[in-house]
């Protein structure tokens, strides 16, 4: 929860920087999502041939020395956190920050990763060398085989590599996190940096998730676990969240990063402002359930959106919209539907609820953020519709009101009135006024890990004289990317 | 701003190649020491997860996270998830953060691929293809994710609330405890087991790593007096401090020691090295700041590796046992499941 918050402090977005199988930067996913351009399809950079899962949501044109502020750092990076980093720059240049501005002690950086950055490939030579008599030899490993590594190699797999370049970017000597909660650290990423805000601890933080899935081992693992889809036909259509027909998920890979700030902090500065974070909820499934099950349960769905909600101070129902997690395996989409419909109630009919990942596949640490970022892009001023669901031909289960075949006008505070109340609700805040007039229209974020753990946030609409301010020049200029579709 | 609430801890647990007693703490290994010195020996899982089937599912890694998160939370009073409600708390306001060392992707199952599949006693790089996978866990990757250790632990006492894996090298440990410190200040949980652990079968590729794990149980000071807890120590989260251009390594402390060769469960084991049972020594039972002995990476890593993680400050002040305060219900169950310590 976004707690204490009765000093004063509120925590808007400022800056985004989206790196996904649909395209650089947030203009270019907004158009994808909104013209349900898909990112799914053939990958450049790895042959999917010796798999049986043959798409993949990859990121097409990315050139890792154009788009780094500092190519001569790529020698430390593995292509996973050159994403990453890349993303986390560009969110920094979209919000107009410049680094010395504010006390280091007071900028914050909180990373979703996944983990462990080294690519196993380049072990594989000195296991090589260690291979003795059918078994690996430990003592050779160390003498011989690890001199034979790239000695670059410990500093590339660092786990929290990605918050050291983007710590390095800001100047930060503030509150940071390199969180790493598989496909939950993204968002969770974002809702502890505004927490930091929140409680005083810091003025501004940069927050967001990167993670690919798309390496030989990473690909030969999920392929056993039956969480891949594995026999698609034709690429775009293997992600198909919440439909009957769905296989599994599609791996990918991408980053998302969002510059936070306390909202005082942003307009002292003239900063264009996207959206405010309202609430955010996180919970762990618990008990009653096997470790590699844990994701299938709606337990942790339904007490983080509803932890989330109460700290927005808002009822479930008065969601304009809701970017649902949305993974693509049968098991954790009944799971979050169940929760949903728990969590909705008779209302769950009326608020549309799109899946990100029906386009880019799942992205891991990266979908929660950059499913912030999409949803920034409903509110004024762009104004983007929700997105549709694609692929979404026989809806199971059913009762949820699913974005499909086209994108949907976000609805407001003047729609509240014309839908219908909850069963036995005779008065209700559908009826007035929102509690708090300024947002008009919210959005909850979904997000899971594969170890059941979820994470939510809720999204504002900024009030119109903050999302009204002239856009900052951007810091640095970014290349535009090949779009996906393009690059195939 | 809302008032913070004092955290407490309740519950201590960790495994080292010396020991579980006290005197573990005062034997540092020498940088010299070789792999045997290094393994915990004699560890059966067994004797903590009883369940064969969630055993098989475990690295070990964290297993022995595991192992140490049930040697803190016996004593705390909390043995199976129902104790927590047992123990008037709420489970959804019960979590965990972990700190998780390196997973590497050249684990055990991967060489028992490979030997499998190798033809005859040559390292088949082929190996890797179709034909070993086949040999793979079908959750292979999902053993693989660090943050399953925590996912484990949840699983094993209930903890319906927040939960965390960190992973910045060594000050995981000590980011691990300052979440679950602000966590419970700030009133979004009551009670937060802090876990973390080390094995050298995720160092292939690093330097010498000591296997060891170490586990806190941290509550709301109120919530602990409630229910009759022991309280061992108050946790004071200070502000985060930069990290020190150099790091100090090598320093005579067990805690440098532990940092050079366990960097995860490094910070908890420094903070486990100041509570009554954890030393007996009476300087270290001082209130102190842990910056004065702050965990880095050993000097022979780039400065890149002890830049991004910025270290907290933790002031821990040890209580000594109160005998009125053992005699709430948690008291109660501990007596009547493990025994007092």
């Amino acid at each position: 929860m976004l707690t204490p918050k009765n000093n004063g402090r509120r925590v808007v977005v400022t800056g985004l920087g989206a790196i996904s199988p649909l395209g650089w930067g947030a203009e270019e996913f907004w158009n994808s999502l909104t013209q349900g351009r898909s990112g799914i399809g053939a990958t450049a950079h790895l042959d999917l041939a010796p798999f049986r899962s043959r798409v993949a949501g990859a990121v097409h044109g990315f050139q890792a020395r154009k788009h780094l502020s500092d190519p001569k750092t790529l020698k430390l990076m593995t292509r996973s956190v050159s994403l990453g980093v890349a993303a986390a720059e560009a969110a920094i240049a979209d919000s107009g920050w410049k680094p010395g501005a504010d006390d280091p002690a007071r900028i914050g950086c909180f990373v979703g990763s996944p983990g462990h950055a080294g690519e196993r490939d380049e072990l594989l030579p000195a296991l090589a060398l260690a291979w003795r008599e059918g078994r690996l030899d430990l003592g050779t490993y160390g003498e011989q085989g690890i001199a034979a590594t790239n000695p670059l190699w410990l500093l590339k797999s660092l786990a929290n590599i990605v918050l050291y370049f983007a710590s390095l970017k800001l100047g930060s000597h503030g509150p940071n996190a390199n969180i790493c909660m598989s496909g939950a650290g993204g968002v969770m990423a974002v809702g502890e940096a505004a927490a930091e805000i929140l409680a005083g601890r810091a003025d501004l933080a940069l927050a967001g998730g990167y993670e690919s899935l798309l390496d030989d081992e990473r690909l030969e693992s999920f392929e056993r676990s039956g969480l891949l889809c594995l026999e698609a036909g034709d690429g775009p259509a293997a992600s198909r969240p919440f439909d009957r027909g769905r296989q599994g998920f599609v791996p990918g890979e991408g980053a998302g990063f969002l510059m936070l700030e306390e909202r005082q902090h942003a307009q002292a500065r003239g900063a264009r402002i996207y959206t405010e974070l309202l609430g955010y909820g996180q919970a762990a499934p618990g008990r009653e359930c096997q470790p590699f099950r844990a994701h299938e349960t709606p337990a942790a769905f339904a007490h983080a959106a509803a932890a989330a909600l109460a700290e927005a101070r808002l009822s479930a129902w008065q969601l304009d919209a809701i970017f649902a997690h949305g993974l693509g395996t049968p098991a954790s989409d009944r799971a979050e539907a169940e929760a949903l419909l728990q969590l909705l109630g008779a209302r769950a009919a009326y608020i549309p609820i799109t899946a990100v990942k029906s386009l880019t596949g799942n992205l891991a640490a990266a979908s929660g953020p950059l499913e912030i970022i999409a949803a920034a892009g409903c509110f004024a001023p762009r104004s983007m519709p929700v997105p549709a669901i694609a692929n979404l031909d026989d809806p199971d289960p059913v009762g949820l009101d699913y974005v499909r075949r086209s994108p949907r006008p976000l609805a407001g505070a003047t729609e509240y009135a014309s839908r219908p109340l909850p069963a036995g609700a005779a008065t209700g805040l559908a009826q007035t006024a929102p509690e708090r007039g300024e947002f008009a229209r919210r959005i909850l974020i979904n997000s899971a890990s594969l170890t059941g753990v979820a994470a939510c946030l809720v999204l504002g609409e900024s009030p119109a004289a903050d999302a009204g301010l002239p856009a900052v020049e951007a810091a640095i200029s970014v290349p535009a990317l090949q779009p996906a579709c393009e690059a195939k | 701003m809302k008032a913070l609430r004092d955290v407490v801890v309740t519950g201590q647990g960790w495994l080292l190649p010396p020991g579980m007693t006290p005197a573990s703490f005062e034997t540092p290994l020498a940088s010299d020491a070789g792999p045997a010195a290094r393994q915990l020996h004699g560890f059966d899982a067994a004797a903590y997860v009883g369940d064969p089937k969630v055993l098989r599912a475990m690295n070990r890694v964290f297993q022995i996270a595991a192992a140490a998160s049930v040697l803190a939370m016996r004593p705390a009073g909390f043995i199976a998830p129902a104790d927590l409600e047992r123990a008037g708390l709420v489970p959804e306001r019960c979590g965990i953060a972990t700190a998780m060392t390196e997973i590497s992707p050249v684990d055990a199952n991967l060489i028992d691929a490979i030997r499998d599949r190798s033809a005859g006693e040559k390292f088949d790089l082929g190996a890797f293809g179709e034909s070993a996978r086949h040999r793979l866990h079908p959750f292979r990757r999902l053993m693989l994710l660090a943050n399953m250790a925590a996912a484990h632990s949840s699983l094993l006492f209930g903890l319906q609330g927040p939960s965390f894996t960190f992973n910045s090298g060594t000050s995981s440990g000590l980011q691990a405890i300052r979440e679950a410190c602000w966590t419970i200040a700030s009133g979004r949980a009551d009670l937060m087991l802090c876990e973390a652990a080390d094995s050298p079968q995720n160092s292939l590729h690093c330097h010498p790593v000591t296997e060891a794990a170490a586990a806190l149980v941290l509550e709301a000071e109120a919530v602990a007096r409630r229910r009759g807890a022991r309280i061992l120590a108050c946790l004071r989260p200070g502000p985060e401090q930069p990290c020190p251009s150099h790091p100090r390594v090598g320093e005579p402390s067990s805690e440098a020691a532990f940092c050079h060769h366990a960097p995860a469960a490094a910070g908890l084991l420094a903070v486990l090295a100041r509570l009554p049972d954890g030393r007996a020594a009476a300087e270290r039972q001082q209130p102190g700041s842990l910056r004065e002995t702050a965990p880095g990476y050993p000097p022979e890593a780039s400065a890149a590796q002890a830049r991004p993680a910025v270290l907290s400050s933790l002031e821990i002040v040890p209580c000594a046992p109160d005998p009125a305060a053992l005699t709430g219900p948690s008291a109660a169950l501990a007596a009547e499941k493990v025994g007092t310590r």
